[in-house]
């Protein structure tokens, strides 16, 4: 059912070629990644940042690393044809959307999880970035670890769906292999731009100008 | 019969500055990721040139 919607949906946004029902799209595309992304955390920041800083952070980064290979790389006219913009960004944002909600997830249990640590190493008047460097490495490394495992073993381990579609589809398997590549370079763009964005907001989010630690911003949420 | 853009090794090329990127901001934040990224990046590259579909 949700798929032959799509299929209905998609059908008529490449017909139109128009920019901002291309938009919207997009649009509603990244609205829809920023709430599956705030849904996940075990701890949410409290208000807007929950569902803000994911969505924002994900909607820079896809939405600047899309464009780019829509005007370097591929390049079809008119740029934002739909017909290459949306699976693009889709491919961008699923990843994005993975990275950005595993590091905020891990940055959040790690600050509950070494709140002493960081609280002296403020008491002895280290500066908030000092003091929760440790943390933002640790929630960093886990965002990008997917990325890089993914990377490691395609082409061995896995075989991508985007490249094995393009192949049932009637392109060169060479041709395939090229676009592959260019969406991992992509996706491993747009998550680390994206992860790091939202770590460093949630840091900062976390602690305050007098660089104090403020959990009291987190609330407790079901982890699903 | 397929419609597709034809991408060649430069338009590759281009793509491949977020890998620097990344590489970048692996070194900055010393998350030590930075050999894993260009190790994985290459032999992205070179699974696929062995492949018996290229």
């Amino acid at each position: 059912m949700q798929l032959a919607l799509v299929g209905l949906v998609l059908t008529t946004l490449f017909s139109l070629v128009s920019p901002l029902w291309t938009g919207i799209a997009a649009f509603g595309m990244v609205l829809f990644a920023g709430h599956e992304a705030a849904q996940r955390q075990e701890r949410r920041l409290s208000g807007w940042w929950s569902y803000g800083l994911g969505t924002g952070c994900m909607m820079m980064s896809s939405v600047l690393v899309t464009v780019f290979a829509l005007t370097t790389a591929l390049r079809p006219n008119p740029w934002y044809d739909p017909r290459y913009a949306i699976p693009l960004l889709g491919m961008i944002l699923g990843n994005c959307m993975t990275g950005i909600s595993l590091g905020l997830d891990t940055l959040t249990t790690s600050l509950v999880n070494r709140r002493a640590s960081v609280e002296a190493q403020l008491m002895l008047g280290a500066p908030r970035e000092v003091a929760a460097a440790p943390v933002t490495r640790e929630a960093l490394r886990s965002a990008l670890m997917p990325v890089i495992n993914s990377m490691s073993v395609t082409g061995v381990v896995s075989l991508p769906g985007m490249m094995t579609g393009q192949i049932l589809g009637g392109v060169p398997p060479a041709e395939a292999v090229k676009y592959q590549i260019l969406v991992m370079f992509l996706i491993a763009g747009g998550t680390g731009l994206g992860a790091v964005t939202a770590v460093l907001g949630g840091v900062y989010r976390l602690t305050d100008g007098r660089h104090r630690l403020r959990l009291d911003r987190l609330t407790a949420a079901n982890a699903i | 019969m397929a419609s597709y853009i034809a991408l060649n090794y430069w338009e590759l090329a281009s793509a491949s500055v977020f890998v620097f990127i990344d590489a970048g901001l692996s070194v900055i934040f010393r998350l030590n990721l930075h050999r894993s990224l260009f190790v994985a990046a290459i032999r992205m590259r070179c699974n696929w040139r062995s492949s018996a579909w290229c």
